[in-house]
This record gives structure tokens, sequence and C-alpha cells, in this order.
């Protein structure tokens, strides 16, 4: 048996446990930035605000129903998941970190009869050890196991905890789970799905699997197999190496300056290649892009794909070549606010062969680069760094709400009289 | 400052300490036994552990001064006489806690602050129970 379980409302539930007058009240988290919504409290909820909802679209009615909003604080919510799944830990052997706010677990040493318990047993030493409530479902896949965990959180007789083992309980849930709600179902795919009269997670797991195979490829027809009670997607215990690496964010304020613009990128760049040395990995192609904002009238993007000449993971190399492909795409009079950099076919560098016309100096560059990396890990990321990233700061993220760093800074701690 | 609480990186005192010597080496070295980790110590359950500021002097008879650094373990219950971190009415508070005949006292120790008696419509929870101070001397 496998069971998922998650934060309830994750950075919301994080800010209350160091802020206790927060409770009973709407409460939002903005995305970096301060874009718009990405947690809300239930109270939130009820008031009709939405995910994604952009945040001017709510700034209106914060004064008439007391609603409390605070910036991304990632310091917090970080160490308070990585609380979560050292508590759950004692429950099991086996634990995938899934996302931020995301785990499962395997339970097969508990006995049917015992899940019940077993679960509850998780959610309420979740909360009293670190004060996070959660929501927990259990079930023979991790499809059905999210299944039930949506279930767990919406049903007032389960009240966040439910196991399905029984069929015709899970027949039940399945009926009860909208298409759309579905693990891997996208927009797209409910759409489809629903034009050809499958509503419900049940019909789902009704279809013919050359029907599924033929339209939703061999993902569907596993999703419909795990559905079945057949586990196809196993806990992915260790983190496969990564394919891409993305780093983009809006600016503070829009910016129209070249100078600006590249000092951003730049910024993006070193982080992004820190990254691919972390986990030992090089690059020879990249992808760079440029967008004006969503929400306003003639929306205007546009990217440009490099090839280097040998994979690196050397950070001067890509400012280098990042600047002249940035000249390329870059127009003047456009207010930009969000630019980043991808960074894709990720290869071992240790599988990677030399070059017959490589004439870097890898030594000194490897010597160079990991020298910056040591200082950087022991005095805080950006301690020293290459000149580019200097020019100027005017496109720093707005965090103008963030909360205290709670739990990893000892100036920043609740106060008890 | 990243430091607190920490998993993995751990702060070490040295217990036998030699200095450098280019001639004969120390027969000491052989003897050296593994250092002293305060966090081991201190911090039974890391994950359930965080840090709180002490603010005022309503503690002080328990040896709890404004501006200490009170460890607090969530994962511990608190029992009868525990020192406790309790949300009262939206405000946190640090006392000592007395159950007594079905009533709960926050009790503090010092005679110029009030002690703080739980009626049925007050908003109270206990938020952790109070293992360690650590005081500057």
């Amino acid at each position: 048996m496998i069971s998922l379980i998650d934060g309830n409302n994750f950075y919301v539930s994080c800010e209350r446990v160091f802020n206790p007058k927060l409770r009973n009240k709407p409460v939002v988290v903005l995305s970096n930035n301060d874009g718009c919504v990405v947690s809300r409290s239930d109270e939130a909820k009820k008031l009709g605000i939405k995910m994604g909802q952009p945040f001017f679209e709510i700034k209106p009615f914060i004064k008439k129903h007391d609603i409390k909003y605070f910036s991304s604080n990632y310091s917090l919510y970080g160490d308070m998941s990585a609380r979560i799944i050292k508590t759950l830990e004692q429950f099991s052997p086996e634990i995938e970190m899934y996302s931020i706010d995301e785990a499962f677990i395997d339970l097969s040493h508990v006995s049917q009869e015992k899940l019940h318990e077993f679960g509850w047993k998780i959610k309420n030493t979740v909360y009293q050890h670190t004060g996070i409530p959660c929501g927990i479902g259990i079930s023979f896949t991790k499809s059905l196991a999210k299944v039930a965990n949506k279930i767990a959180k919406k049903s007032a007789k389960a009240k966040g905890v439910l196991a399905l083992y029984e069929q015709s309980h899970i027949t039940e849930a399945l009926k009860r789970t909208e298409i759309g709600d579905l693990w891997g179902i996208g927009r797209k795919y409910a759409k489809k799905l629903k034009e050809n009269g499958v509503n419900s997670a049940l019909e789902y797991r009704n279809l013919e699997i050359d029907w599924l195979r033929k339209n939703l490829t061999i993902n569907g027809v596993h999703l419909a197999q795990e559905l079945h009670g057949i586990s196809c997607l196993d806990l992915e215990l260790f983190h496969e190496p990564k394919k891409s690496i993305t780093v983009s964010r809006s600016f503070g304020r829009a910016q129209s300056d070249f100078n600006d613009i590249f000092s951003a990128l730049a910024n993006h760049t070193a982080v992004a290649c820190r990254k691919l040395r972390q986990e030992g990995l090089e690059a020879q192609y990249f992808c760079i892009y440029l967008a004006t904002s969503y929400h306003k009238e003639n929306f205007f993007s546009d990217s440009i794909n490099i090839r280097l000449p040998y994979y690196t993971s050397f950070t001067p190399e890509y400012l280098k070549y990042g600047l002249i492909a940035l000249k390329k795409i870059f127009k003047e009079n456009k207010m930009y606010k969000k630019c980043g950099i991808l960074l894709f076919d990720l290869k071992s560098k240790s599988t990677l062969p030399s070059h017959l016309f490589d004439f870097r100096n890898l030594e000194q560059e490897n010597a160079l680069i990991s020298t910056i990396d040591q200082i950087n890990n022991r005095n805080g990321a950006s301690s020293i760094n290459f000149a580019d990233l200097f020019i100027n700061k005017n496109w720093t993220p707005q965090r103008a709400h963030v909360s205290k760093k709670y739990t990893t800074n000892l100036n920043e701690l609740i106060l008890a009289r | 400052m990243h430091c607190l609480p920490s998993f993995e990186k751990k702060l070490y005192l040295p217990f036998a300490f030699n200095s450098v010597c280019a001639g004969f080496p120390s027969p000491a070295t052989d003897y050296m036994d593994k250092k002293i980790d305060l966090n081991e110590f201190i911090v039974k359950h890391p994950a359930a552990t965080f840090y709180v500021r002490a603010e005022g002097n309503s503690m002080l008879g328990a040896g709890i001064h404004s501006g200490d650094l009170l460890v607090v373990d969530r994962s511990l219950k608190a029992v009868n006489g525990s020192i406790i971190v309790a949300i009262v009415d939206g405000e946190f508070t640090v006392k000592r806690l007395c159950l007594k005949n079905n009533s709960i006292v926050l009790q503090a120790e010092n005679d110029l602050y009030k002690s703080i008696v739980i009626i049925d419509n007050m908003d109270f929870e206990i938020w952790g129970v109070v293992t360690t101070v650590i005081h500057s001397v």
C-alpha cells in the first residue's frame, strides 16, 4: 500500500504556525514578485479567491474582508517541508518527496485493517511535530492514493484521512472523482475525454485499453491500470538526473534598459550553471527568452537557442554567448517583465568524450569555478561573482510582504512573553 | 545566517586539543575521542525542535531572562509542571503549565507578573515544550 501525504494550503499553513493571528482569517501567499496567488486558506477560498489569480484583482477587497497577504518565504517553506519529511521517516523506510508539500510513503508493512488508524497516527504526529495540518490518502497505487487524498480533504466524514482498499469503496471514490482531477490528466486531455463522454475517473477506468493507447499514449494505459490497483508508477526513491534546468524570474518593475536586463539574465545564468555543476552535468545547448507583461496589451516575447562549441558548465562561457544572443532578440522601447535561461540536453560530465579541437584550459577553468563555488557555499550565494552580474540590480523581484525566517535565522525568531 | 536547526551540519567543539608540532608526534593523538556535538545534547528531535526568543522577565524564577534563547521541542507531551510555549488569544507566551482539578493555569515565575487562568472562551493552544534555556553570561 502507498500513502500520499500533503500539507493543506501548505504555504499559508507554514505562515500560521508562527503567526497565530492568521488563524480563522482569509490568508493568501503570493508568487515570486508578488504577482499572483499561489496558496489560499480555506477562508480565502470561500471568498472566491482563485488559485493563480493576479494580486491586483483582489487588492480592492483586502480591507473589506481583512485579507492577510504574504510574499513567498521559501526559506521557511523549504525548512518546514524538510521537517515533515524527517517526521515521516519514523513511519516508513521508503519515502519519495514528490514536491515541496507532497510525499509518497510505502506502507506495505501495515496490515489492511490497521491502515486507517495508521493514517491518523501519521496525521496527528505531523501536526504535533511541525504544526502543519495534512491530508492523507492510502491505497494500492500512487494514482489511487492521490484519489483517496483528494476525497479525504473534501469529505466531512473522512476529516483528512482515507484508506481505500475495499473494491466497493474504490469504485465509489472513482465515481466521485471528476476526470480533470485525475492525476496526470491535463486540461487538454480532460476536454478530449469529456467530448468522448468520459466525465469521471470510473468511466475512465472502464475505457478499452486499445482506445487509451491510441488516444492517450502508454501513459494513459498506465493510469487506467493504476486505477485497477495494478502499480505502474513505483516510488521514485532516487532522483533521476535532470534533463533540463530553467531559471527565470519576473522583474520587480518592468525594465526597458539593455544593461539592466542583461544583469538579470547574467544572474539567472550564474544560478543555472551552479545547479548544473552541483548535479555533475554539462550542457551544450541553451535558450534565453524575454517577455513583456502577459496581463498588458501588446504582449511580446522572443527566445533564441544557442549551441556552444562544446559541453560545458563554465559560467563565463554562457555569459559570453548569452550577451551576443540577448543583443539579437532585444528590442528598444519595450517594457520587459521577465527573462530566463533554459539549459537542455544535459549530459553527465564523466561520460563526455574530450574534444579534438578543444583549446580551453580546462584545468584553469575548473580551478577558478570550484573556488568560486566553495566561497559561495561557505559565505552565502553571490558572495563572489562575475562582473556582469553587478551592473544593475533594478530588476530584483519584489517581495514586499515577506514574513520572517522564523526557523533559519537566529535574529528572526518568534518572541514569547 | 542559515544555521538553525541543522539536520546535517554539526558544530564541533574540540574535546582533546593538541597543537601541531613538527617534532615528535603527541602520544595522545591515538587517544583522540570524537568531538562534542552540542546539538546532540540539546536537540533530541531535530525535525520538531524550534528556537524561540524569550521577551520579558515573567519566568525569571525558572532561569529564563529576557532575550534568552529557548529550545522548544514540539514532539514532547506537556505535563503538569512543564515549561511551555503556548498561544493565548493570538499571542505567544512562555509559562509553567499547572493542571489542577480540571483547571489550566499558566503560571509566571516572577511576583511582578500575573499568571494566566485559562477559561472556556479563550483561544488556547500548547505550541511546544521548552527543554533548554540558552543564556549568555
